[in-house]
């Protein structure tokens, strides 16, 4: 029944994948650790753990927290390093037929371009997402993506250091999204993602602290959806290059939300704790939704219920 | 490692004392308990739009295609991060529950060991039920120190294996000899080659302390909790500084050697 639905789509320049669905970046790791339960290679792209020009502890313990429909958690960065990466994952990735997006932060600009150009020509990466949004370290990330200057400086560096595409994930914790969009769009950004998680916190009342050690974490799942997928339809109404829609994404129908707000692809992260097989599922789930809709193909949908 | 649907053959409340209730569970799918050790644990999806799976001990193996569980369910569950092992304890016979495991190291009883001796604190009997038959059933002597707030949180010798050396505590002196369990592990370790703990964090810390005074060195292998994301290594969720650089508790532990953990980073 579902065999002539083309669910292929072309998030940036030289980067085309057999469906619109990625996990997102810190939630699965660098892909091979979730291989005796997810049949990877049928995901649309796998974006690997934030990465840094060191290799990172992360913050101290707790790190995650589950709160109503949703999850904090702090993990701060914890990464093994881009030459590691280089040594050790990208080799293992080049046999894989599923595209590796390499998820990058740094401290400062020049550590972003450094990142970017020890990935230039390496076999089994794909491209490259900037991670201007982290909320979980004092340096790295955040401060870019709060600041369209800055967002724009950091674009316009990666670009210049590499030759993969390039994707840019913004952060939700600022006042005005768009203007962070429209500034990393300028500054010759191939693709935005959005969104990171948003800076929330927990308090145990009973030993009078916060429940997460870092004090603050990210907000992400369900929680999250309707900010995000808000975030996504304002967008992708003023920027002109492909935009990745993530924030709650659980079930095939939210995945097509984030496409019909005008999202060229989506992301999974906290819905594969709850279960690895959730990216798959949405996979299966929009393209059974296609078939029963008669539509062949998925830009057929994105941005379907925009006004 | 895998995923599967279980069936839920048993769940049923087995004490309860101030703080929390422990339930008995019983799960069945093909092929589950193949492959389980000591120590290994399970990820739980949970009920009611809760978002992590809650990581539980294997308690003891039932059959080739089913495992006990035992979960310990905070009785001021009100709160999200409290509220997935409630969700569990209301699961009836029949039900149906979705796990990932076996995960995680499990315990390394050495081939050369003749006796072994372990200590539970609270709900820490959980994995070692499961570790004491493994021992007893390859021929090793075993005794099991079994401590507890009062006599009401106490786990009942009647379902602890047979041919165990049982000995219980309470802080409350209500049953068994007075004080924490971690007491008790200087006067039983003559005989023992290794030493397994299950319990909070502040017993290991008694536990490293009263080591220095130990009069000969003995491993000690203990299981640690924290929170968990993925539960396979992929999200650094649970991870934390050791003498050995920094480590998953989902995937490198949950067992370590007490002489690697900083207790301080050991954080629920
Ligand atoms: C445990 C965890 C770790 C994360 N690590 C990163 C990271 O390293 N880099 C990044 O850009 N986003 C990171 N994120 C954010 C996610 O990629 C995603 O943007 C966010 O969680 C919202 O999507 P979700 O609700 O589907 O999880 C992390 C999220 C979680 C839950």
């Amino acid at each position: 029944m579902t065999n002539n639905i083309d669910l292929s789509v072309q998030i940036a320049p030289g980067l085309k994948l057999i469906n619109p669905v990625m996990t997102a970046s810190g939630t699965f790791g660098y892909g091979n650790e979730y291989c005796d339960l997810v049949d990877i290679q049928k995901l649309g792209a796998i974006i690997c753990k934030g990465t840094t020009l060191e290799p990172r502890d992360g913050n101290a313990q707790p790190r995650i927290i589950e709160v109503t429909a949703g999850i904090l958690n702090s993990v701060g960065l914890q990464n093994i390093g881009v030459e590691a990466l280089v040594k050790e994952q990208a080799p293992v990735w080049a046999g894989w037929r599923v595209p590796v997006i390499v998820n990058i932060a740094g401290d400062t600009v020049e550590d972003y371009a450094k990142v970017a150009s020890k990935l230039e020509g390496v076999k089994g990466i794909s491209g490259i997402e900037v991670n201007i949004s982290c909320p979980n370290v004092k340096c790295g990330g955040m401060q870019f993506g709060t600041d369209p200057a800055m967002a724009a400086e950091v674009t316009k560096a990666v670009k210049g250091a590499t030759s993969l595409p390039v994707i840019v994930k913004l952060s939700p914790n600022v006042t005005d999204i768009t203007v962070i969009a429209v500034a990393v769009e300028k500054a010759g950004a191939d693709a935005i993602s959005l969104i990171n998680t948003l800076g929330g916190m927990a308090i145990d009342i009973d030993r009078r602290e916060p429940m997460i050690g870092n004090i603050m974490g990210g907000l992400s799942g369900p929680a999250i959806r309707p900010v995000a997928l808000y975030m996504v339809y304002r967008v992708a109404g003023c920027v002109s290059i492909p935009v990745i829609g993530c924030g709650g994404i659980d079930s095939g129908r939210h995945a097509l939300e984030f496409i019909m707000a005008g999202a060229r692809a989506v992301q999974v992260g906290t819905a594969t704790f709850t279960d690895p097989q959730s990216a798959l599922n949405i996979i299966e789930d929009i393209s059974r939704f296609m078939a029963e809709q008669g539509i062949s193909k998925l830009s057929g949908l994105c941005g379907a219920a925009r006004k | 490692m895998k995923q599967a649907k279980g069936r839920v053959l048993y769940n049923k409340e087995l004490l309860r004392f101030e703080t929390a209730a422990y339930f008995l569970m019983h799960v069945q799918s093909p092929g589950l308990a193949s492959d389980c050790k000591p120590g290994q644990f399970f990820m739980l999806q949970c009920s009611g739009n809760m978002v992590l799976r809650r990581p539980i001990s294997i308690h003891a193996i039932k059959g080739p295609d089913i495992i006990s569980l035992l979960i310990a369910v905070p009785l001021d569950g009100q709160l999200a991060y409290k509220k997935g092992a409630r969700q569990l304890s209301e699961l009836r016979e029949g039900n149906d529950l979705d796990l990932i495991g076996p995960m995680g190291n499990g315990f390394n009883i050495s081939s050369t060991s003749k006796n072994i001796l372990i200590a539970a604190g609270g709900i820490g009997i959980a994995p070692l039920k499961f570790l004491a038959e493994t021992a007893l059933s390859s021929g090793k002597g075993v005794t099991l120190l079994i401590g507890a707030r009062t006599k009401l949180g106490l786990y009942p010798s009647s379902l602890l294996p047979k041919g165990t050396h049982m000995v219980f505590a309470t802080d409350d002196g209500s049953y068994g000899k007075r004080g924490p369990v971690s007491d008790l592990i200087p006067e039983y370790l003559a005989g023992a080659d290794q030493v397994f703990a299950c319990g909070p964090e502040a017993m290991y810390e008694t536990m490293q302390g009263h080591m220095k005074t130990w009069p000969v060195e003995k491993p000690v292998q203990v299981s640690l909790e924290v929170r968990m994301g993925c539960g396979v290594g992929a999200c650094y969720s649970c991870s934390i500084r050791t003498r050995h650089g920094i480590k998953r508790v989902c995937k490198d532990g949950p067992i370590f050697d007490i002489n690697d953990i900083i207790c301080q980073e050991v954080r629920i």
